[in-house]
């Protein structure tokens, strides 16, 4: 048998069992409005940081990420620098907007945005502008599925049919599991995408360069321009750095997907505990980056499309693609986008009743 | 309330000043390794370990001042 049908076979298996757990899991926390879209404000730390972790760390961070360094030199280091300054933010953000949430039932970011300025017209609006937006980050993310399946079958699969199936499967996953199958498969996802990651950032040091000091010596004196700014474009240097980390970072929680987290924890504490520990997630990014560092070295006589590069290296590395695939197809959208996205259509009865002092008063709980 | 506040603006001007004037004062360059790494790339290893350190001590400042949604059991 062709062994890309055996990972192709595994891959699926693991797309199927991923679903099931999460329609399995959400369905019963999905009954209501509030249980479908923030799971009855009941989220421990575990599971917010895995949900918040897999709203961050998309198909960008595996692929994009690692070509970004491949192709733009130290410049990618603002990702992980911005995370970290919005977790910081956030310490104190996202409990006052869960406390508000609580106190006037808000689910959505544009409940949020129409209860604070009294504005049914304003909240609508918002709902519009996140449903455009998701549209765009759930396509984002299924051109990262196509990126994957096209390096894995080489062209031998239709990519629109691909596609499609992977939307089909979200969309299902979403609409009977809600945010908590979305949690659980964010879960498993992300276990998957550190072994994943994990192996990566072992096996290609040891297996091109045969360890990491030599890998690191060799990229300081043979490519030194590559690995800081501004990089080969010479358009990322400090100045862009600097406007850049200050402007994703403190702009973080505007991101819908991101700020709806806030409601499904459980409540302040687990959100101030969950800011403590994502900056963590962060060293995953650090390990993608030194892949695509390594990758200047190991395409430097061959040029390859900067996206391809983890994918290659996968390749390159036969055996570890399976865990490389499984991971990424596994959730091939971040279903808690998807999510978001339907809770943006869904118009519900703007809390206008919201006073917006006792809003303020309550901030001071 | 206010000294949580104060640890918590601390924090993230921490947080953002570590990532932010790091690469900016001294450590954009290639050589010399520090523990093998280049120093660009040290940093961005070092701070992602110091950021929960010190998110970790705001936390701590903030529950024993009663910071924002202290009374509220979760």
């Amino acid at each position: 048998m062709d062994p890309m049908q055996i990972v192709l076979g595994v891959v699926l298996l693991g797309v199927l069992l991923v679903t099931w757990l999460g329609i399995q899991g959400g369905t019963k926390a999905s009954r209501t409005l509030e249980g479908w879209v923030v799971n009855n404000r009941g989220m421990g730390p575990v599971m917010t940081w895995f949900l918040l972790g897999t709203e961050v760390y998309t198909a960008f961070t595996f692929l994009g990420l690692a070509g970004f360094a491949y192709a733009r030199g130290g410049g990618v280091f603002y990702n992980v620098a911005t995370n970290d300054v919005g977790y910081a933010l956030g310490f104190f953000v996202l409990p006052a907007v869960w406390l508000l949430g609580r106190r006037f039932g808000f689910v959505t970011q544009a409940d949020f945005i129409s209860g604070r300025y009294q504005s049914r017209a304003l909240g609508i609006f918002v709902a519009f502008c996140t449903a455009l937006i998701m549209i765009a980050y759930v396509d984002l993310n299924i051109e990262g599925l196509g990126a994957v399946i096209s390096v894995l079958l080489e062209g031998r699969v239709d990519l629109t049919e691909a596609e499609v199936l992977g939307f089909v499967i979200l969309t299902l996953a979403v609409f009977f599991g809600g945010i908590k199958g979305s949690a659980l498969q964010s879960a498993v996802k992300d276990i998957l995408m550190f072994v994943s990651i994990a192996t990566l950032f072992v096996v290609v040091p040891l297996t091109y360069f045969g360890d990491f000091g030599t890998m690191f010596q060799r990229l300081a004196t043979e490519v030194p321009a590559r690995i800081t700014m501004p990089g080969p474009t010479g358009k990322l240097g400090l100045s862009w750095f600097v406007t850049t980390v200050l402007l994703t970072g403190f702009g973080q929680w505007m991101w819908p997907q991101w700020f709806n987290v806030a409601y499904t924890g459980r409540g302040p504490r687990t959100l101030k505990l969950q800011a403590v520990f994502m900056p963590f997630y962060q060293l995953v990014k650090v390990a993608v980056i030194t892949v695509g560092f390594a990758a200047i070295l190991i395409f430097a006589s061959h040029p390859v499309p900067g996206n391809n590069v983890v994918m290659l290296l996968a390749k390159l590395i036969a055996n570890i693609a399976v865990f490389v695939v499984v991971s990424l197809l596994t959730r091939p959208v971040d279903t808690s986008v998807t999510d978001r996205f339907f809770a943006a259509i869904y118009t519900r009865g703007a809390p206008l009743a919201a006073e917006p002092v006792a809003a303020r008063a309550s901030l001071a709980e | 309330m206010k000294t949580s506040m104060i640890a918590w603006i601390a924090g993230v001007v921490a947080v953002t000043g570590l990532y932010i004037l790091g690469p900016v004062l001294w450590f954009n360059r290639a050589e010399p390794a520090i523990l093998g790494m280049p120093p660009l790339y040290f940093w961005f290893v070092l701070i992602p370990i110091v950021s929960p350190a010190i998110l970790g001590a705001v936390y701590l400042i903030d529950r024993r001042a009663g910071g924002i949604g202290t009374g509220v059991r979760d």
